[in-house]
């Protein structure tokens, strides 16, 4: 039996905690190792989707108490930038006659070795990635030391119990984008060259843009090729997730209940005297359809 | 059945809690629970029970001794009222009403409240006496006469009511019935009951008296300016026909719906 009893409607709970997720804002770096090497560079936060309630269910197979369903989360971009280095192996050029006369060559290119470097390019992905989330979060009673307020506590935690990244959609306008990134390789390998020159230096090696794209293995499918990149290698989903499964578990809570818990105020006249406290001997929460019951024991 | 419907959030308070309270505030803040003037409070040998108080905290409420005249011509008499144990039941007679209280009115608290008293009244030496013509008592001596322990039952019904106050929102109580037993003749009954009411009303009763929720939840401080909520605003409803707060089947129940802005 329960000393105090609170309930709060699924309603009030899609009103609040619902729309409290699009507080959550992420940035953070990923990057791939290898001699091509991809990286991400995100900042992003949440528009909120539907809050559901769902009661246990002893047959689920993934989570059998009830939880919270937060569904078709949107994850926004602000910034969602996506970089390629890539090692460009010295290239052996010269050695010839660029202007031969009767009487000898007019223009010598002396042999000598181009490249040989590492060259880098950012082009920025956000409009053509969409991506939703869908969480399950159940909140667990956790009795907890607080060192900053020097008491225990009770905290409705909300645990990620489950997630599910929907399919990632990429436009078919990848293509473009790809090319916008060779381009941008392209003018990072040769950006200190007039253009007269970047068009012999182009010609001598047989099309610069060509050899970054083998470098870069790109295949026909560039929108597998780039949700592979995405969902596998660099995967800032994941991270996402595990970002708000820590601040969920580690920052936030839910409900709160000092233990030992005040029944009166401290007393500051006519003489000091200490808050009156009971103990708090257990926490319990139940998720139905239509509320979430925190029931409170002394 | 779900609790919060037509509104958004549901308060339930379980009469199981009462002497929980009671235990704490015996052990914590007795002083709460127990009156004496300067005399009894000084002399802890003459308290009808004892008063285990912790470290630097009082035991008792020290109060004026009671001044029968303004002159000080009767020597004032010395009291000690020690409340020694509160029963309550929500919406039913837990406590074991007296007849003239019963049947539990619809809506209220039975609350039982078991008191200790004792008096210190000055008795006059007659030996001290002085000459008629020349103030006769004015080197007479009034030596305490300490009078038994009594103790009592004093029954009272309480209703509930909520309350905005500015920003806060609160349940308050406040008595409409009372009786005691164990105190004959009628005239002296009745004393004793207005007496102890007053004292219930205005220091016991208070202290149930809390704060349910800010009626207004200001956000835009701790959030940050990007949230989506600005303010929660807590209004108490309860289904048609029903009061707010309910008392009934041992629960004091309070209903509110949350409304949300938004920036």
């Amino acid at each position: 039996m329960n000393d105090l009893t609170i309930a709060i409607s699924a309603g009030a709970l899609e009103d609040t905690f619902g729309a409290l997720i699009e507080i959550f804002s992420f940035q953070f770096s990923k990057s791939t190792g290898g001699s091509v090497q991809f990286s991400i560079n995100v900042q992003c936060h949440f528009e909120r989707g539907q809050m559901t309630l769902m009661p246990p269910d002893p047959a689920s197979l993934i989570y059998q108490g009830g939880y919270f369903d937060l569904s078709d989360v949107v994850i926004k971009w602000d910034r969602l930038d996506l970089g390629v280095t890539v090692h460009i192996p010295g290239v052996n050029v010269g050695g010839f006659c660029l202007l031969p006369t009767p009487w000898g060559c007019a223009i010598q290119i002396p042999p000598t070795t181009l490249f040989d470097v590492d060259i880098t390019a950012t082009i920025p992905i956000d409009n053509i990635v969409d991506s939703r989330l869908d969480l399950g979060v159940a909140p667990v009673p956790t009795h907890v030391w607080n060192s900053d307020l020097q008491t225990y506590q009770w905290l409705l935690v909300p645990h990620v119990v489950w997630q599910e990244l929907q399919l990632l959609d990429i436009a078919d306008t990848v293509a473009d984008l790809i090319d916008g990134l060779i381009t941008n390789l392209v003018n990072d390998a040769l950006g200190f060259l007039p253009d007269w020159a970047k068009d012999i230096i182009d010609e001598l090696v047989g099309g610069l843009a060509n050899l970054i794209r083998g470098l870069l293995s790109l295949p026909t499918d560039l929108q597998a090729w780039l949700s592979n990149l995405l969902r596998v290698s660099l995967d800032p989903f994941d991270f996402i997730v595990q970002l708000v499964e820590n601040y969920f578990q580690n920052d936030l809570s839910l409900y709160s209940l000092n233990d030992p818990m005040a029944v009166l105020p401290k007393q500051t006249t006519p003489v000091a005297l200490p808050a009156v406290t009971m103990p708090i001997t257990n926490v319990s929460i139940d998720v139905d359809a239509t509320e979430v019951v925190i029931g409170v024991t002394s | 059945m779900a609790l919060t419907p037509p509104g958004d959030l549901y308060l339930g308070l379980n009469d199981s809690i009462f002497p929980k309270v009671f235990a704490a505030i015996v052990s914590q803040r007795p002083s709460l629970l127990n009156y004496a003037t300067s005399y009894f409070a000084s002399n802890p040998q003459t308290w009808c029970q004892p008063i285990a108080s912790p470290t630097g905290t009082p035991p008792v409420t020290v109060v004026s001794p009671l001044q029968l005249t303004t002159d000080n011509s009767v020597p004032s008499v010395d009291l000690l009222i020690q409340i020694t144990n509160i029963a309550a039941g929500f919406g039913k007679d837990t406590v074991g009403l007296p007849p003239s209280m019963q049947p539990l009115p619809p809506q209220r608290i039975a609350l039982k409240i078991s008191f200790a008293a004792r008096f210190s009244i000055p008795k006059l030496d007659p030996s001290t006496i002085g000459c008629p013509d020349n103030n006769p008592f004015s080197k007479a001596s009034f030596p305490p006469h300490l009078c038994s322990c009594f103790t009592g039952d004093l029954f009272l019904t309480a209703a509930g009511d909520i309350m905005q106050c500015d920003s806060n929102m609160w349940i308050t109580f406040a008595l409409d019935q009372f009786d005691s037993t164990n105190i004959t003749p009628a005239g002296l009954q009745e004393t004793a009951n207005y007496f102890l009411a007053l004292l219930v009303d205005t220091k016991l009763l208070p202290q149930m008296w809390f704060n349910v929720a800010p009626a207004v939840i200001d956000l835009s401080k701790t959030l940050p300016a990007s949230a989506p909520i600005k303010t929660i605003t807590v209004t108490p409803s309860a289904p048609a026909g029903s009061p707010n707060p309910n008392i009934a089947s041992d629960l004091l129940e309070a209903r509110s719906i949350l409304t949300v802005t938004t920036p």
